[in-house]
């Protein structure tokens, strides 16, 4: 199963598009960096992550005044790692 | 034991110099017996279309994938479903010496490998 790793916005890139074109059952999704503005509550984005596993790195999140929404994990560095161990193989999309 | 590398190209060939830095990357680890797999999917299918980049002061990097199968990259997955968006038609990203794989499922394919380069 696949790690995603995304960092960009879901308004300036199409990384988290590309991504969730290529998510699968049992994938995971961790949004890092400008990624975190995907899972803002009330966002438009959030039903794409319909059924699928989504993590959210707390800092990040914190950082630019997300509000995280609840169906979405908030996760520190730790548990990112652990999830980096989880899975095979990871990809990132940061463009 | 050696571990299967896909390399994930999804950028237009010269908005940018992730494409070419992808294809370098190919190459290197090829030339290192380290031979990825390579993936174009999304924008990413616009680096194998007939391109003459001369007028804006690129090299053609079309003809640099061309390169590929004598590094030992002889096949070259491309996703389907990135083509049909585009309008491109398979036969014309057609390179001489490469069999050229369309891929349905690209979950799946990124599944089976361990390690993913993205470009």
């Amino acid at each position: 199963m696949t790690l995603h790793i995304v960092s960009k916005s879901p308004y300036s890139s199409s990384a988290l598009a590309d991504c969730l074109r290529t998510c699968g059952n049992g994938d995971a999704i961790v949004l890092i960096e400008d990624g975190v503005y995907a899972a803002q509550t009330g966002s438009e984005k959030l039903q794409d992550f319909a059924g699928k596993a989504v993590f959210c790195l707390r800092a990040d999140a914190e950082a630019r005044g997300v509000a995280v929404t609840a169906t979405v994990d908030e996760i520190d560095e730790a548990r990112w790692v652990a999830l980096c161990t989880e899975y095979r193989p990871i990809v990132s999309w940061f463009k | 034991m050696s571990k299967s590398i896909l390399a994930l190209c999804r950028q237009a060939p010269y908005g940018n110099a992730l494409a070419r830095e992808g294809l370098e990357a190919v190459l290197a680890a090829a030339a290192m017996d380290q031979t990825p797999a390579v993936l174009f999917c999304g924008d990413g299918v616009f680096q194998l279309v007939q391109q003459s980049p001369e007028g804006i002061g690129e090299k053609n990097l079309r003809r640099n994938i061309q390169a590929l199968p004598m590094f030992g990259v002889e096949t070259l997955h491309i996703c389907r479903a990135s083509l049909q968006q585009r309008g491109i038609d398979p036969v014309a990203i057609e390179l001489p010496g490469a069999e050229i794989q369309l891929v349905e499922n690209t979950t799946a394919f990124i599944d089976g490998f361990d390690h993913v380069l993205s470009f």
